[in-house]
């Protein structure tokens, strides 16, 4: 024992070997975190280190074709609670309950849930929003967000559609340019370090939110509106069921108007039925009656089988066909063709056409568009009734002579009545004139487009001249106007029963299609009533409506536009804002607030405009000038100080012309023109470098 | 006496880990230097400073022979000092983060237990050497010892600090379990410490909360609490290679304390495994280095105090990096020569020195001695340590 060391050296070993184990343990650990689960690991931190704020795209206007808008977007904000968080709940509840119009108990019960997020109300005004957030309770969250409007409300409710709470579209035009009204949302990806601060990282640069187009009708929004209100009146008069109301270009196949009754809010749509939203003029098909006539007739001129004065016995108003008695409102005797038009004799008109081949026949109302869809380009159109004339029955060309066994929309009547009066040639309707961007950009400009030529022009002079008569002497009398010369025709038509397949005795379709004015066209106008009670011909029922429209619109200049308002090139005060601060300029409103929120930046709006036009930093506040649009054209980029190679990647070469003064590198002292100059075509930019 | 040449091993070690964590200190620190001081280099030049004093009381320690260390009661005037010291805490101590670790000094603040960990290897191998044998023995040997050393820990586990307490529980058992102490002994010691210990977890819940906590985290790393889930995702991020100096994301105020306790996470995030594997082996290497000084030296007090500084210095950083990495639910224990610190620098120079001045007698042993007659003494020596086990 007396050799013994003081060190114990198995224990020594010992001690050596635990810790070398607990080295391996350690490699092992780090190597399972490291390298296994380094992917687990990466996403977490990822997801903690970057924010995503989604810029909003603001939806495409609808303009008619004057620029006034139809449909377009505001700021509204959807505001939430997180009850947890809420200090006063009770007087919360009493003043969303005053503003929203919800009873309190409502809104208590929301915020007595023990939830962390509660919708308060959505697509809240901004007015109304800043009352409630003026309450300043750290549980209110709010959400900018656009919400569509339609200023002129019911008028062309139905053409332009409606959205969902979440800006769909849902039918017309917002349904059929959903994807180009749409736009593409941008984010911009913002960095957080641990206590929630943000910066903004040049390695994710932002995404700018594309807007979406703005659709630019054809549509005239005065005559919409006096098509709205004569419709209106016409119905109510008439005490009908439906009504409808279409007027062209029959010169182009534009649509200046389109009308339905009833009608709904786009603003309101969840409380209107499918009923009241459909577009009646594009989905409805109906037996015309008597306004089928025109074409028949213009078959028969077109085909030289009859001149316009010969003449029909009409039977004293009672004719048998076959077994089927047809009969005259009145009894008329020998008539002559323009006569049998004035007087809409349903016999004269059968017994004139029984020349008339029925595949011939066949052929005009065809090549009137009867049969198929118009393409005007609207989801929901309906191509009508045309059965084939191997289907026919012995009767079938006498009905369809004078508008029954036929189903038309119309839109294809009005169609089919331009061709008949513009000199024969059938035009493809169309509302959408053409898409436009932000910038000015035009996209899918449409043309008038002729399908084909109907009936010669002689033809078609001599059928305004007996839609003149019509209107001077004849069933349409009521759509006479002292000052002007219109020609049109009239059309009554019963209905049929669908449940006993019989005519129907007292429901009727009254229609009127007529032309203003009478030497050169510039107006087709289709007015359909459904279902009239006080009064179902459609001389009586839908003449007046006419008559009252061209009254009204005759006068409208073809060029009503308003004045356009050019934007006048301004100075912009480009400020240094924050360090990292992106250009913010052209952002939609709720997309720069969001930016500017997230990181903190005091700001303030000015303006009422949903696009952010400059920002001007005062006392340490941002102040954000909106305008409604973004003016057209391009701002001159700041680039004095700049590099001459990090000027010239500033540039957009396409909208400069660069020239170079001085030596051809340093820096960029001076430029012309100076920073923010609108820039409206392509120009020249003097950079001045030393 | 002739002096032998120092353990030049060590040295570089040594100085390649205070240079790493320079590096580090400033990568993890300017972020927050820059938002609390307004400078990217505060805690960097603070850093530098320390290191290089702590380097030049490497070198001064180095030249100071260590057995004089024995004479005149110096250990027992250490442990009083610290005693002392750590009780004044107890009154006048600065409260950081709850507990009472420091004094504020002016230019610095003063870690005692620092001090007392120095107290605590040098009085224990100060002890050991002079026992002997004697340590078997119970009343005259391992239970004076005993008393010292809880008239140390029990104050730091009061500040409170319970890690840094059980680290030096840790350190000076480590010792003792190395000398001639009876192993009926100091398992007996150590069965008596379970009921302290699980007493004073339970007296503090938030001990508890954190190994639960911890335990919990077992099945899914991101259940962990804020702090080491941030370490975890800094290390996970790291992968293999890790994302290269300065690249770190955690250190963006993710990861508290990311330039102190937990400055290996932010290394693993940016040298990954490969660069936190690189520590350790160094730390391993230091292992291996202060084992063979702790053989070669002749005397008991310099074998002791040699494997003390060893065992300090590397069980600090294993246990660190295990804590970084939630193999262990412990925090407040700095990762050596890397972490920012003053206290810890310091007392890191001083330790290192005195092990190269060790070193120094060890290598002339070993090199002064005629080769055979070194080998013939080593044999010597092994059967004796054989016959005795």
């Amino acid at each position: 024992m007396a050799k013994q060391t003081v060190l114990n050296r198995a224990r020594l070993i010992f001690v050596a070997i635990g810790i070398i184990l607990l080295w391996l343990l350690l490699e092992f650990n780090l190597f399972r975190i490291q390298v296994v689960d380094h992917q687990l690991f990466s996403s977490v931190a990822r997801r903690q280190y970057l924010k995503k704020i989604p810029l909003p795209a603001m939806r495409g206007n609808i303009f008619d074709r004057y620029g006034n808008k139809l449909a377009g977007s505001s700021i509204h904000y959807d505001l939430a609670a997180d009850p947890t968080l809420v200090q006063k709940p009770r007087q919360m509840a009493r003043l969303c309950s005053k503003i929203l119009n919800r009873p309190e108990n409502y809104f208590a019960a929301k915020l007595s849930r023990k939830s962390r997020f509660q919708y308060l109300g959505r697509k809240v005004s901004e007015d109304k929003a800043k009352q409630i957030l003026a309450l300043h309770d750290p549980g209110l969250i709010h959400f900018p967000n656009f919400r569509r409007q339609y200023p002129y409300g019911r008028y062309a409710a139905q053409l332009l559609g409606f959205t969902d709470p979440d800006d769909k579209g849902l039918g017309g035009i917002e349904l059929q340019y959903e994807k180009q009204l749409r736009g593409q949302a941008g984010a911009a990806v913002l960095q957080y370090d641990g206590p929630r601060r943000v910066f903004y990282n040049a390695d994710n640069p932002m995404r700018r939110p594309k807007d979406g187009l703005d659709v630019y009708l054809t549509l005239d929004k005065n005559i919409q509106t006096v098509a709205e209100q004569e419709l209106l009146k016409g119905v109510k008069k008439s005490k009908a069921r439906a009504g409808m109301v279409v007027i062209l270009d029959p010169n182009s196949g534009a649509v200046l108007a389109m009308a339905n009754y009833p009608g709904f809010d786009p603003n309101r749509q969840q409380k209107f039925s499918a009923e009241e939203k459909r577009n009646r003029v594009i989905a409805d098909s109906y037996e015309p009656g008597s306004t089928m006539k025109i074409m028949t007739a213009a078959a028969l001129l077109q085909e030289q089988i009859h001149k316009a004065d010969d003449i029909v016995f009409c039977e004293n108003g009672s004719f048998k066909l076959y077994n089927k008695h047809f009969h005259d409102t009145k009894k008329h005797g020998w008539l002559s063709f323009r006569k049998v038009i004035e007087k809409s004799s349903n016999i004269g008109m059968i017994k004139l056409s029984m020349p008339l081949p029925a595949s011939t026949f066949f052929r005009y109302l065809k090549s009137f568009g009867f049969g198929t869809a118009t393409g005007i380009g609207l989801q929901g159109e309906s191509s009508g009734r045309l059965d084939n004339p191997q289907t026919w029955s012995g009767l079938s060309k006498a009905s369809i002579s004078i508008g029954y066994e036929i189903g038309v929309t119309t839109l294809q009547m009005a169609t089919a009545y331009a061709a008949a009066i513009n000199g024969g040639y059938l035009y493809r309707p169309y509302v959408v004139d053409h898409l436009q961007d932000t910038q000015g950009d035009i996209y899918d400009q449409k043309r008038p487009q002729i399908i084909r030529q109907v009936i010669s022009k002689e033809v078609s002079d001599q059928l305004r001249s007996f839609m003149r008569g019509v209107v001077d002497r004849g069933t349409g009398i009521n759509a006479k106007l002292d000052e002007i010369i219109v020609g049109g025709k009239t059309g009554t038509a019963r209905k049929m029963d669908m449940k006993t397949k019989r005519y129907d005795l007292n429901r009727y379709t009254a229609s009127f299609i007529g032309f203003a004015p009478f030497e050169h066209p510039r107006f087709v106008c289709a007015v359909v009533m459904d279902e009239p009670k006080n009064g179902h011909f459609g001389g009586k029922a839908a003449a007046p409506v006419f008559r009252e429209i061209i009254r009204r619109i005759i006068h409208l200049e073809a060029d009503s536009r308003p004045s356009q308002q050019t934007q006048p090139a301004k100075q912009l005060i480009f400020t240094r804002t924050l360090k990292d601060l992106p250009d913010i300029t052209g952002f939609q409103l709720p997309s720069a607030v969001a930016l500017l929120k997230a990181r903190g930046i005091r700001y303030r709006v000015e303006g009422k405009g949903s696009v952010v036009d400059q920002i001007v930093l005062r006392k340490k506040k941002i102040i954000l000038h909106t305008k409604e649009k973004l003016s057209v054209g391009k701002k001159v980029p700041n680039l004095i100080g700049l590099t001459l190679r990090e000027a010239l990647a500033k540039v957009d070469l396409s909208r400069f012309r660069v020239q170079l003064d001085g030596t051809r590198s340093g820096i960029v002292r001076r430029q012309s023109p100076s920073p923010g100059t609108v820039i409206k075509k392509r120009s020249s930019l003097l950079l001045t470098c030393r | 006496m002739k002096r032998g040449k120092v353990d030049l091993n060590i040295v570089i070690s040594v100085t390649f880990l205070l240079f790493v964590g320079m590096v580090m200190v400033f990568s993890a620190s300017s972020m927050m230097a820059d938002k609390k001081f307004g400078s990217l280099t505060y805690y960097l030049r603070k850093q530098m400073m320390w290191g290089i004093l702590s380097f030049g009381l490497m070198i001064l320690m180095s030249r100071f022979d260590y057995r004089r260390l024995q004479h005149h009661k110096l250990p027992h005037i250490l442990i009083l000092l610290s005693f002392t010291l750590l009780i004044g805490l107890l009154v006048g101590g600065v409260r950081i983060n709850g507990a009472r670790r420091w004094f504020h000094l002016g230019f610095m603040n003063f870690q005692p237990s620092e001090l007392a960990k120095l107290s605590i290897i040098i009085y224990t191998a100060y002890y050991l050497s002079v026992k002997k044998a004697e340590i078997a023995k119970l009343k005259s040997g391992i239970l004076p010892l005993m008393f010292v050393l809880s008239l140390i820990i029990l104050p730091v586990m009061l500040q409170p600090d319970l890690s840094t307490s059980l680290m030096l529980a840790i350190i000076s058992g480590l010792m003792l379990f190395v000398s001639r102490a009876r192993l009926k002994h100091l398992v007996g010691m150590g069965l008596s410490f379970i009921p302290a210990a699980l007493f004073l977890m339970s007296s503090r819940s938030y001990q508890q909360g954190r190994i639960s906590q911890w335990i919990h985290a077992w099945g899914n790393p991101l259940n962990a609490a804020y702090q080491i889930r941030q370490s975890l995702i800094g290390l996970g991020r790291g992968g293999w290679m890790g994302h290269g100096l300065g690249q770190s994301k955690q250190k963006f105020f993710f990861l508290p304390d990311s330039h102190t306790d937990f400055i290996f996470s932010i290394l693993g995030e940016e040298w990954g495994f490969i660069g936190v594997t690189i520590i350790l082996l160094v730390f391993m290497f230091l292992l291996y280095r202060g084992l063979v000084i702790t053989r070669r030296v002749p005397d008991a007090f310099g074998k002791f105090l040699a494997l003390g500084f060893t065992l300090n210095i590397v069980l600090y950083g294993l246990i660190n990096a295990g804590v970084v990495s939630m193999l262990f639910p412990a925090t407040g224990l700095p990762m050596p020569f890397i972490s920012y610190g003053g206290s810890h620098l310091m007392f890191l120079g001083f330790s290192v020195g005195l092990l190269l001045s060790i070193s120094r007698v060890a290598n002339r042993v070993s090199t002064n001695g005629n080769w055979t007659e070194f080998r013939q003494k080593r044999e010597q020596l092994y059967q004796t340590v054989i016959s005795t086990d």
